[in-house]
Parts: C-alpha cells; sequence; structure tokens
C-alpha cells in the first residue's frame, strides 16, 4: 500500500511544480506521512506480491528513511523541485529494496535505485554539475555490469534466489558473490570504487548529494547486508580479511584525504566515504550477533547526520556561495541557526557522545570487538580520531574566524523544519538506543 | 528521615539560591532570607538538642549504588554533632545577624548572603554525615565556601591572592584526606566513621596502615585549622570581610579539624597517632602566641590567637583528653566569634581601620563594645570565672598529667601568652587617645539592636556557659570526667598571668616610650621580624613550592610538553600531509583512471577469493 501511494504521489506532484510548490511538497509530506502510517499497520509489499518481508528492524530504517525523505523534501526551493517527485519514487524502490527478501528482486530493485540516482544528478545547472553527473554515471555503468557478471555466475550455481533457500556451498558461488559485491561497493564507496563520489558528492546540486551520499548509502547499506548475510556467515575468513581490509583501506584513506581539503563539500564527500569504511566492521563480524545492529544502527545514524549536513551547506552555498573552507570564515555570526545545527551535525559525524553518530560508532566497533577483530577496530578508533581534526577544523572556520563580510543569512521556515526533524533523528538515536538494539537482537 | 535533619541538611542549600535570587530582585531581601533560614536552622539544632539527647540518629542511604561499588551515605547525630551543630548554627544566626550593619554599605549583598549559607551547609553536612567520604564533601563544601568568602572582595588584589593561597594550602591537606579514604577502603574496608571507632576498639586493623591513615586525616586537619605548617593562609584570611573571618576562620570552620578528630578518636588512640597530634598541636600553640604578640592589625592578632587556641584544644585531644579538647573547642568558639564580632564592630566605627596602632581610646565612644571585648578577652586569657579559664585549665593540666615535657611546656608558655596579646590589643583599641586624626573626629555610633544585641549575647554566653563546664564534658564524653589534679597548677598559672598582665598594662599604658626603646634594639628587631613575619613559615613554604614545584618539576613538565608533545603533535601535519600527497595521486579526476582503479578493486577482490577458494 505505502509503495502504492509513494509512487502515486511521485506521478501527481510534477503537475504542480509550476503551479504551487507549497502543494507539491505537503503532497510529498503527506505521501510520506501515510506511507509511514501503512508501514507501521504492518502493511508490506507482501501483501501484493509474496517477495517481501516486514520485520521491526526493517521498519525502523524506512522510518527513518520517509522521515529524512520527507525533511529534503521540506526544505528544497526554486530549480531543486525535480527531486521531489524523484525522491517520493526513491522512497518507494528503497521501501521495497529493504524488504526484498529475494537476491533477484535485489538486484532489480538496486539497479532501479541507480537509475533514479542518475535522475537525481542529472539536474544539471553548470559544467560542475555535468561533471559529476558523468562521473557517477559512467561508474554506475561500470558497476552494474560487475554486478550482473557476478548475478548471472551466481544464477548457474543456485536453486532459488530466496534468502532463505540459497545454496552457498555452490563450486563458484564464493566467487560469484564476490563479483557482485564488489559492484556494490562502487554503491557504498568503498576504495579503490570510491573515486567517482569524492567528485560526484562534491560536484552535482548539494541536494541531490544529499539523497545520494545519505539517503541511498545506508539503504543500499542494510539491503546488503541482509541479502549477503548467509554467504557472510558461512565463509568466515574470506569475510573477515575482504571487509577487514577494505574497512581499514576506505577509512584511512579518506580520513587523510578529508584532511587536506579546501572545498568543504569535497570534506564531506571523503567524510561519507570514511564512513563507509566504519560501516563494513560489522559486516567483517557478521558472526558477532551484534553485526546486523550495527549496520542498521549505522545506517539510521548515518542518514541523518549526513542528509543534515548537506542540506545546510546546499542553504550556504544557495545564499552566500559557499564553496571553500574560507568561506565559511565567521558564519557563526552570520547565520547562527544554521551553524548551530551544522556544528551539532559534525559532531554527530564525528562521534561525539549524546548523538547519533556516537553510539552507531559505538556499536559498530562493539560489533567487532565481539567477533575478536581487536586490530580493525583500534584502526578505526585512531581514524575516528583523525577524522575530529577536519570536523573541528570547519566549526573553527565557523565559530572562531572573523567574517569576510557581515551579510546575515536567513534560515527560511521549510529548511528550519527540516533540519528540526533531522536533528530529532540525531539526538534521539543519539541518547536511545534500546529501540534498534532491541529489533535486532532476534536476527 | 528525621525532619529536624531534613531541614539541616537542605534549608542552607536552599536557602543559598533562595538569597542569591531575592537578593538580586531586592537587596534587603538577601539579609532577610538569611536571618530566617539561620534561626531556622538554629531551632532546628535546639530540637534535636532537647529531643534526641537520648537517642542517637543513625541511618544508613547509599549515595552511589552501581553493581558491587557502593559509595555509602549515611547520617550520624549523636551529642558530638549536636554540640557542633548548635556551634555552628548558633554562631551562624548570630553572624548573619551582625553582617546587617557591618555589611550594610555592600553593594552585593546577595553574593554574600548566599555564599555563607552555602558555608553553614558544608559545615553541617561535615558533622551529621557517618561516613568519611560524605565528610569530605562537607570538607571540600566548606573548603569552596572558605575561598570564595575571603576572596568576596575579588577586585581586590590582596582579599584575592589570598582566597587563593587559602584554597591551595588547604587543598594540599585535602589531599591526604582523599589518600586516607583510599587507604581506609583497601585496608579497613569501610569508611564509616563509626564503624572505625569500634574496629579500632576491637583492635581489628591493621595498625600500620591505620597510623598512616591517621595520619593523612590529621595532615587535611592541619590545612583546614591552620596549623603548623599550613597556617599561613589563615591569617592572610583575614583580608574577608570581618563577619567571614567570625565565622569561618574564628568559629566554625576551623573547627572542622578537631571535629574530626574527635570523631575518630578511639581510632586516633589506637594507631598511636595521638602523640604526633599533641607535638604538632604544641609547637603551633607556641609560634600562635609568640606571634600575636607583636602583630598591628586587630584581625592578625586575633587570627594567630585562633591558631593558638585552635592547637590548644588539639593538645587536648593529642594527650588523650577527648573532653579537655571538645571543651575547650567550644568554649573557644564563643569567645573567639565575640571577639572577632567586637573587633568587626571596631572596624565598623572607625570606619574600616584595621591597624590596632592608629585606633585608641574608643572607649569613650563605645563603652558598651569594650566591655563586650574585654569579656571575650578575659575569656580567652583564661581568667576565672570566664569560660575559657576552666577549659584551658583543663587541657593544660591534662597536658602536664599526660603528655610529654615539650607538649605540656609549649602548651603552658601559649595558654599564658594569650593575656598578653589579648590585653596589648585591648589597651591599644580602648584605652589611650586617638593616634589617627582621621578618626579621632567622627566615629559610627553602634546601633543597639544589630551590634549591641549580639555582642551583648555572646558575652552573657562566655560568662554563664562557664557553669555548665561540667554538664558539657558529660554530654560530650557520656561520663563524669574529672579533672586531672596538677599540684600547684592553677596558682601558678594565675600568677604568671597576673605578672604578664601587669607588664602589659605597665608598658601600653604608662610606659611607651620605654616599649620603643626596647623595640628600637636590633637583637629585638630581629626577633620582631620573625615573630611578626609568623617564624617566616610562609616565605619557606613559597619558595619550596617556587623553587621546587615551580621552576623544577613543572619547568621540566614544560618541558617535556613543548618539545617532546608539541613536537608529536606538530609533526602529524608534515605526516598526514605526506601521506594526503601519496593518495591523491590516485585522484586525477579522470573517469578513467577511476574506472582503472575500480576494476583493480574487483580484481583484488576476485584474485584474493580465488587464493582463498584455493587455500580452503
Amino acid at each position: 500500500m505505502s509503495f502504492i501511494i509513494l509512487i502515486a504521489a511521485g506521478l501527481i506532484v510534477p503537475l504542480f511544480y509550476r503551479s504551487n510548490i507549497f502543494i507539491a511538497k505537503t503532497i510529498a509530506v503527506i505521501a510520506f506521512l501515510t506511507a509511514a502510517y501503512f508501514i507501521y499497520q504492518g502493511q508490506s509489499l507482501n501483501d501484493i506480491f509474496p517477495y517481501f518481508d516486514l520485520n521491526k528492524a526493517t521498519m525502523l530504517m524506512e522510518f527513518a528513511l520517509l522521515a529524512t525523505l520527507a525533511a529534503v523534501s521540506v526544505s528544497l526551493t526554486g530549480f531543486e523541485r525535480p527531486l521531489i517527485a524523484q525522491m517520493l519514487f526513491l522512497a518507494g524502490i528503497a521501501l521495497a529494496l529493504l524488504e526484498s527478501n529475494n537476491l533477484f528482486l535485489f538486484i532489480v530493485l538496486f539497479e532501479a535505485m541507480a537509475i533514479i540516482s542518475y535522475i537525481l544528478v542529472a539536474n544539471i545547472r553548470n559544467f560542475f554539475n555535468a561533471e559529476g553527473a558523468i562521473k557517477a554515471f559512467i561508474a554506475g555503468g561500470v558497476a552494474s555490469g560487475i554486478i550482473l557478471l557476478g548475478f548471472a555466475l551466481f544464477s548457474f550455481v543456485t536453486d532459488s534466489f530466496n534468502y532463505a533457500n540459497m545454496n552457498v556451498n555452490g563450486k563458484y558461488t564464493l566467487i560469484a558473490v564476490a563479483i557482485m559485491l564488489a559492484g556494490i561497493f562502487y554503491k557504498l564507496t568503498v576504495v579503490p570504487m570510491h573515486a567517482w563520489a569524492a567528485d560526484a558528492y562534491s560536484q552535482v546540486n548539494h541536494a541531490a548529494a544529499a539523497i545520494l551520499s545519505g539517503v541511498i548509502k545506508s539503504v543500499v547499506l542494510v539491503a546488503t547486508f541482509k541479502a549477503f548475510y548467509k554467504f557472510l556467515i558461512a565463509y568466515p575468513l574470506a569475510t573477515v580479511l575482504i571487509f577487514s581490509f577494505f574497512a581499514i583501506l576506505t577509512m584511512t584513506l579518506a580520513n587523510f584525504m578529508a584532511l587536506w581539503q579546501k572545498r568543504i563539500s569535497k570534506i564531506l564527500a571523503y567524510s561519507s566515504i570514511a564512513h563507509s569504511g566504519y560501516a563494513l566492521i560489522p559486516f567483517a563480524a557478521a558472526a558477532s550477533i551484534y553485526s546486523y545492529a550495527g549496520v542498521l544502527y549505522y545506517a539510521i545514524a548515518y542518514i541523518f547526520m549526513q542528509t543534515s549536513v548537506f542540506l545546510i551547506l546546499n542553504d550556504f552555498r544557495r545564499e552566500a556561495g559557499v564553496k571553500y573552507l574560507r568561506d565559511i570564515k565567521g558564519m557563526g555570526k552570520r547565520a547562527p541557526i544554521h551553524s548551530l545545527f551544522f556544528t551539532i551535525q559534525l559532531f554527530s559525524l564525528a562521534g561525539i557522545p549524546l548523538l547519533a553518530g556516537f553510539l552507531a560508532k559505538a556499536v559498530a566497533f562493539y560489533s567487532g570487538v565481539d567477533a575478536g577483530l581487536w586490530g580493525v577496530v583500534l584502526i578505526a578508533a585512531l581514524n575516528s580520531a583523525l577524522a575530529v581534526g577536519y570536523y573541528v577544523w570547519i566549526i573553527k572556520h565557523i565559530y572562531f574566524d572573523e567574517a569576510e563580510n557581515n551579510q546575515k543569512i536567513e534560515m527560511s521556515a521549510g529548511s528550519l523544519i527540516s533540519q528540526l526533524i533531522l536533528l530529532t533523528g540525531t539526538l534521539y538515536f543519539g541518547i536511545v538506543a534500546s529501540g534498534i538494539l532491541g529489533a535486532t537482537i532476534s536476527f | 528521615m528525621n525532619n529536624a535533619v531534613l531541614i539541616l541538611l537542605t534549608m542552607p542549600f536552599i536557602g543559598a539560591v533562595l538569597a542569591y535570587i531575592l537578593g538580586k530582585i531586592k537587596k534587603p531581601l538577601a539579609f532577610w532570607t538569611a536571618e530566617i533560614v539561620g534561626a531556622i536552622l538554629f531551632l532546628a539544632s535546639l530540637v534535636l538538642f532537647f529531643k534526641y539527647s537520648n537517642t542517637v540518629i543513625d541511618f544508613d542511604i547509599p549515595w552511589i549504588h552501581y553493581g558491587n561499588f557502593v559509595i555509602p551515605f549515611g547520617i550520624y547525630v549523636d551529642h558530638l554533632s549536636i554540640i557542633m551543630l548548635l556551634v555552628a548554627t548558633g554562631l551562624g544566626f548570630v553572624d548573619i545577624h551582625f553582617a546587617h550593619d557591618y555589611m550594610g554599605e555592600e553593594k552585593d549583598q546577595a553574593r554574600y548572603y548566599s555564599k555563607v549559607l552555602f558555608f553553614i551547609g558544608g559545615m553541617i553536612l561535615l558533622v551529621i554525615t557517618k561516613n568519611l567520604i560524605g565528610a569530605f564533601v562537607g570538607w571540600e563544601f566548606m573548603g569552596l565556601a572558605s575561598y570564595v568568602l575571603i576572596s568576596f572582595w575579588y577586585y581586590k588584589k590582596p582579599a584575592a591572592n589570598a582566597g587563593m593561597q587559602a584554597f591551595l594550602y588547604t587543598r594540599f591537606g585535602d589531599i591526604f584526606i582523599l589518600a586516607a579514604i583510599a587507604i581506609l577502603m583497601i585496608y579497613a574496608g569501610t569508611t564509616n566513621l563509626v564503624e572505625l571507632n569500634h574496629l579500632a576498639d576491637a583492635h581489628q586493623l591493621n595498625k600500620t596502615a591505620a597510623l598512616v591513615a591517621a595520619l593523612f586525616i590529621f595532615m587535611g586537619a592541619i590545612g583546614k585549622s591552620g596549623q603548623f605548617p599550613l597556617y599561613p593562609w589563615l591569617m592572610n584570611a583575614m583580608e574577608g570581610p570581618t563577619t567571614v573571618s567570625a565565622l569561618i576562620h574564628g568559629a566554625t570552620m576551623v573547627n572542622s579539624g578537631i571535629y574530626i578528630v574527635a570523631r575518630l578518636f578511639d581510632f586516633y588512640s589506637y594507631t598511636d597517632a595521638l602523640y604526633v597530634v599533641a607535638n604538632i598541636a604544641a609547637l603551633s600553640a607556641f609560634i600562635g602566641s609568640t606571634s600575636a604578640l607583636v602583630q598591628k592589625e586587630i584581625k592578625k592578632i586575633l587570627a594567630y590567637s585562633t591558631m593558638s587556641h585552635l592547637s590548644i584544644a588539639f593538645v587536648g585531644l593529642g594527650v588523650g583528653s577527648l573532653a579537655a579538647g571538645m571543651l575547650h573547642l567550644v568554649n573557644h568558639a564563643i569567645f573567639k566569634a565575640l571577639l572577632f564580632l567586637s573587633a568587626g564592630a571596631v572596624i565598623y566605627l572607625a570606619h574600616h581601620t584595621k591597624d590596632a596602632w592608629k585606633l585608641g581610646g574608643l572607649i569613650k565612644r563605645a563603652p558598651w563594645v569594650a566591655l563586650f571585648m574585654a569579656m571575650g578577652s578575659l575569656s580567652l586569657a583564661g581568667v576565672p570565672p570566664f569560660s575559657g579559664f576552666f577549659s584551658k585549665e583543663f587541657v593544660v593540666s591534662a597536658a602536664w598529667k599526660w603528655g610529654n615535657g615539650f607538649t605540656a611546656t609549649f602548651v603552658t608558655i601559649a595558654a599564658l601568652l594569650s593575656i598578653a596579646y589579648i590585653t596589648r590589643l585591648w589597651i591599644l583599641i580602648f584605652l589611650g587617645e586617638p593616634r589617627n586624626e582621621d578618626i579621632a573626629g567622627s566615629v559610627h555610633s553602634p546601633s543597639n539592636l544589630w551590634i549591641r544585641l549580639p555582642l551583648g549575647i555572646l558575652a552573657f554566653i562566655t560568662l554563664f556557659i562557664a557553669i555548665w563546664q561540667g554538664g558539657i564534658v558529660h554530654y560530650i564524653v557520656g561520663k563524669e570526667v574529672v579533672e586531672p589534679e596538677v599540684e600547684g597548677l592553677t596558682a601558678f598559672m594565675l600568677s604568671c598571668m597576673l605578672i604578664i598582665f601587669l607588664i602589659v598594662v605597665g608598658l601600653y599604658v604608662k610606659g611607651l616610650n620605654l616599649l620603643y626603646k626596647i623595640a628600637s634594639h636590633h637583637f629585638v628587631q630581629t626577633i620582631h621580624q620573625v615573630l611578626f613575619n609568623g617564624y617566616f613559615v610562609e616565605a619557606m613554604i613559597t619558595w619550596i613550592s617556587k623553587n621546587i614545584f615551580v621552576n623544577a618539576l613543572a619547568a621540566s613538565a614544560r618541558w617535556f610538553d613543548t618539545y617532546i608533545i608539541d613536537y608529536t603533535v606538530n609533526i602529524t601535519v608534515p605526516i598526514t600531509k605526506g601521506v594526503y600527497n601519496i593518495f591523491k595521486t590516485g585522484h586525477t579526476g579522470r573517469i578513467g583512471a577511476y574506472m582503472g582503479q575500480f576494476v583493480t578493486g574487483v580484481a583484488i577482490i576476485v584474485i584474493s577469493i580465488l587464493i582463498i577458494v584455493k587455500g580452503l
């Protein structure tokens, strides 16, 4: 039901783009809310098509997703309005992807999501947008090919695509899964499949980047873990080796790269890549009973904070043409409300306690410790410390440097509402951990 | 929980907040809030005195309870606590009342009364808690209150410095209490003050550990009660308002060291730490009484006298007579509060002139104040029939009976000298001609209600409490204690005191010229310098802390910080830059290169999987 509502709303919304953007936003928000309501009622796609499965953990992720998308759609203005319909479609597909119970559907919906992400970035206004969009598109194309290669190989060796009945012991299963994962890694921006993301996230429109780096990545993270959990358990050695290696590589490289960037959007892009590295730790620690909790917590925490920082950056860019670090000097005085939200969310990204980013890291790292991956967790902790360097560097520019001009930046009501929604998520999941842990304990 | 105890525990802190808020709204409200709260606290103490003198209030509640880790917090109100409560709240109330005029010209009254109430709360917490940890909290509350009250006039540099000095000196002692808590936790398994006494009585404690703990707690007491060598802060603390000096540095807070030793008296007896207590205290008593002889400022004379008399009380405890020590503590608290408040009245009358040599002849202006101060002085000097006589006599005879020669001699000298400095002070203030033109003409006249009444009450008490000396002792110790007989001691003491009194009167009333002549001699000058500067202990402590702690230890730590730690931090910049430059080579911006990396990544995965599969 929620799927139908979202798709239907996505079809209706474009009618109001020209006449009244407010109506379009209202329809979108109502659609997100009703979708959430039906999910809360326990109505999943399974009622129509028996390849889906809705449980409490998925439900939590879906609520976070819908809340975030609602927040993004409230904050949009001007030429960003096509995003509203795209987000409604995205929400429908993301719900299906999260609920899917079948590897075939997973691949199809993953590709559908990839296509929506190309459309998202295709809102081209200048040369940089075009470059980012093209890079995202080409990388996505190559990745699709690789995923399909792996999937084709897998389809030879398995009797069923249902998660519960998939063959895990076939001769080529491991290699097929590995190739599929390699393709999916592109979406998770794992080094060395990340380079497109560093450019695309920073060059496309920031609102699109917010969805691309925050929402889509989180959804893929959770869906991938659910889809491949059986294989991760079945081949512990390969899982630990591959995921630990890529986790360490990803976070280390991304953090060092972020440390020396001058462009804020690039810092945030690399920070996003580094977070993929942290989020891979529960994958490596799949044997631990906390692994799903780690992935889910990371995805939920990340969806709020990453989306929020890119939306604020979008406001900064639109109102004050902010691009580089030097442009946000003295923003604490020029745009106090923006700066406050930005600071809190950056702190969350850095992993300061009482914010979701901290608990997410804590749970994810704990799953690693639980699985005995002390070394990886230690490196991740050191990396988190390194990461604080560039987050605090941004905050230092905001609050402790003198502004070059004193033009004030007002926060629009839409922005304020959207930031409040995202902040609520960050704070709530930073304080109340029992919801997610309780939902995943029986996995 | 008992209502009176609950009021005593919470009311001061509620009152402190209220006094501040109300005082900010309307200035006089701060005083009235404090006055009412002070009265309520005193009444609550009286209720405890009259209703609970037969039963001990005793209950335990855990303060922090986390798994096996429990920090207990208990309330224990016995006769000792009730006496201390009466002293603290009674004198606190009188002090607040007195402050109406003395602090009347002060702008920031809200802050003053709020801090005073906070202090009283800390003192109450200390004396009714059952546990050393709770006591430590009260102890620190008082330390904090003392700091903020000494530097109440924070814009005056000497006051701000004195506050910091008091804070540092007492904190140095407090660290030892913290260490004692840890030692007791490990070796005795408890920090319960009552239980510690029981364990000591039953000989169930490790004697060495108990001795160390007892000495460490005494270190804290040294800091708080101004004993050798941590006393210089007490003298400089006189930079604060006189009402503060009266309450905190004369009558109550400085007693907390004596209280804690008295509370752990069985524990101290068991560990032989009392020997140390007695000797340190005798030395301090001597230093205090001799230095008091030559001071110029009224309040410094009283401060040295406080130090000396606290030491006398400590000697009482140290030679094994709880009764003597506590009796002197109670008597001293009352007459010292009287003296400080009288001094405050004098300073107030003389427009904040503190130098005794600039005063004189005030008896005509303020005969009642002179009378009350004389009564306090006589009590301090130990002249019968004032209360000071009995307790001082008690301590001295106990020292002769049970103490060693050093203790007995020094405490006797200190006891005898008190008549000298207090007579000198009284004569300088009230007799002769005004030595300062400024105050010759215009002095405030003291008001009846706000100045004469509290002084009169205290003077009355210090005279008439002498009747109940035996009763107080019986109340505290729980049994009849007979003063040890030392033959001829009373007669010796009284005759010596008379001789000293006559000498002082002769010198200061009639023989000032002779006095000047004596004082101009080089040898006398040297002695005067030594005494005036409190035996240069402050200079010694400053020298040690400056040369050893600041210039040696802190400087080497700074060197380590600058050249090792900072270097390590600074070098992260080139390191990260280098790593960044290596990583950067992969990010050319060309999508072809990116896809090459992409495929390399896939290849890594596939090849490693193949290796793993083969290995499997």
